[in-house]
């Protein structure tokens, strides 16, 4: 079946309206059977272990990488710039304002959102039953704490990262810059800022580990289901985006 | 058929130690940021008042010295319409502060409002917690409409100037029309006299003046010319200047001698003086003499006073 073909449902609006009032709803679903503790059990608890650990040693090591490279590049280039036009005393709070706050987050999510697509689900478990919690599937339980622990993972380890590079990029190898680091951080995170951020990466978390599941889950959707799955996870992460700048700016 | 099911040893311990390490992180970073914003500092409140709110906002440095000693905590309008600026300064940093401490709110074109202190006397009572001071404002900011008023004047002039019936223009014009004068044959001469025609003249009056003054050289001083006639007229005169010079000599000798005689007359005076101060004083005498000879003689009158 091709795209030509999709059924009524998704063609017009108040189809796609459905579709995505499905989406969220099974999304919830798979949260709150997330949340839920009796969904934990043994099985279960190896199986999430198991796709954690799958997942984690599958990104964390290539995304470091990358929001290092990424981080270097970015803070060379604002410091340069920003000592060319005289205005080094804002270089450091543009780059953890930039890196730190706006773009590693959204950078973990896509890239978990994108290898999760790109690799598919991997086998952890041969027990195909219905785990007992809201009949969801134990790997696709397993598969939405894995991603919502990596994004978190990887938001973090790429911070911690961007900001220790931002450090040298603007004081170098040297301990006598801390204080002055310390307190633009500070400057920097304000509480609304510090909010928005956990929010944001709380809220990217779970689009990303939902909401694909959510879209695979949905047996009544027509068309490529990963494809449409990312779809509609790039415009909830966009979403969330733009909340979370309205929240920091507004 | 079944997929092959993955087996990672101590899968949960890992899954554990990552879950634990990721929340280590966000902790040390919650608390770093808390630390970064003085959670766990004393500090003393230190309130600035100002009329303008103007690029002051949270969280921004008090600086002492090219160091953040403070920061701005809330700011917030007084009842009199001012703007109270709440600073937080850390109890360790609050020495630099002292009574009479000066603090200036400065506003650039470019860049962030900054907010100073200067502590010229640090041998003066340390600033109490809650004290309120004025700030001293300096906004580059605000010169801008005069600098644009200024500069459009500026313009205008310059547009006036500029105009093709301005007077600069006019008068470059001119300068135009001279210069391309004295590309002439006589140069900068016709650029001055307005033609050609003019210069020639002049040059024929300088050449007329100059024949004039060779004559006139030849006649007064070539040989018996006006000269030598003056040179013999000086000559003459010298002889006759000291013929004078001989008779103001003798005239001088003259004079000194009539000071001689009118000093000789002056002393006569003065015996005339003395001698008339003696007959005086004789005739006193010879007065004082009948008096006492009139009292004596039977003549002399009863001068007693009878009583009845």
């Amino acid at each position: 079946m091709n795209g030509n073909a999709l059924p009524a449902p998704h063609r017009d609006p108040a189809g796609r309206t459905v579709g995505w009032w499905r989406m969220l709803r099974i999304a919830a679903l798979l949260l709150a059977a997330t949340l839920s503790p009796a969904a934990w059990t043994q099985p279960t608890r190896r199986a999430v272990a198991t796709q954690v650990c799958l997942t984690a040693m599958r990104t964390l090591p290539r995304f470091a990488l990358l929001s290092g490279l990424l981080s270097l590049v970015l803070v060379h280039i604002v410091v340069v710039t920003a000592q060319s036009y005289g205005l080094t005393q804002f270089a450091l709070g543009t780059v953890i304002r930039v890196l730190v706050v706006e773009l590693l987050p959204l950078a973990a999510a896509l890239f978990i959102a994108l290898s999760g697509s790109l690799a598919g689900t991997p086998p952890v478990d041969d027990e195909e039953a219905p785990d007992g919690a809201a009949g969801i599937p134990r790997a696709l339980l397993a598969q939405v704490v894995a991603r919502a622990v990596a994004v978190v993972a990887l938001a973090t380890l790429a911070g911690g990262i961007a900001l220790a590079l931002a450090y040298l990029g603007v004081y170098g190898f040297t301990p006598w810059g801390v204080a002055g680091f310390t307190r633009t951080v500070g400057q920097v995170f304000d509480p609304i800022v510090l909010m928005a951020l956990g929010l944001k990466t709380g809220l990217f978390a779970a689009a990303v580990a939902t909401i694909p599941a959510a879209c695979d889950a949905d047996g009544a959707r027509a068309g490529d289901p990963t494809l449409h799955g990312t779809v509609r996870l790039f415009a909830v992460l966009v979403a969330v985006e733009i909340l979370s700048l309205v929240v920091e700016f507004f | 058929m079944k997929k092959p099911t993955l087996f990672i040893p101590h899968a949960e311990f890992k899954a554990a130690a990552l879950v634990v390490a990721v929340a280590a992180l966000i902790v040390a970073f919650v608390l770093y940021v808390l630390t970064a914003r003085g959670f766990f500092e004393d500090t003393q409140r230190l309130v600035l008042v100002t009329d303008n709110s103007e690029g002051i906002r949270p969280g921004m440095d008090l600086g002492f010295s090219g160091f953040p000693i403070g920061r701005v905590n809330r700011v917030e309008l007084s009842d009199d319409g001012n703007v109270r600026i709440l600073v937080d300064v850390p109890v360790k940093d609050a020495r630099w502060l002292r009574e009479s401490s000066v603090f200036t709110l400065e506003r650039s074109l470019v860049g962030d409002t900054r907010l100073r202190a200067f502590s010229a006397q640090l041998t003066d009572p340390p600033l109490a917690d809650g004290a309120e001071r004025s700030v001293l404002r300096g906004d580059a900011g605000e010169q801008i409409p005069q600098v644009m008023a200024a500069a459009k004047t500026l313009l205008e002039n310059l547009e006036r100037m500029t105009a093709p019936e301005a007077p600069l223009a006019t008068a470059l014009g001119h300068v135009q029309t001279v210069t391309g004068r004295m590309q002439g044959r006589y140069g900068a001469l016709g650029g001055l006299l307005g033609s050609d025609e003019n210069a020639q003249k002049l040059i024929a009056t300088l050449d007329r003046s100059n024949t004039l003054l060779a004559k006139a050289d030849a006649r007064v001083f070539g040989k018996g010319g006006v000269m030598d006639d003056s040179q013999a007229a000086v000559a003459e005169l010298h002889g006759l200047l000291r013929d004078a010079r001989d008779s103001l000599k003798k005239a001088d000798a003259i004079l000194a001698d009539a000071q001689a005689i009118a000093a000789d007359a002056r002393g006569a005076t003065t015996d005339l003086g003395a001698l008339r101060s003696e007959v005086e004083a004789s005739l006193r005498k010879a007065g004082r003499l009948i008096d006492e000879v009139n009292r004596k003689w039977p003549f002399a009158r009863d001068t007693e006073v009878k009583l009845p």
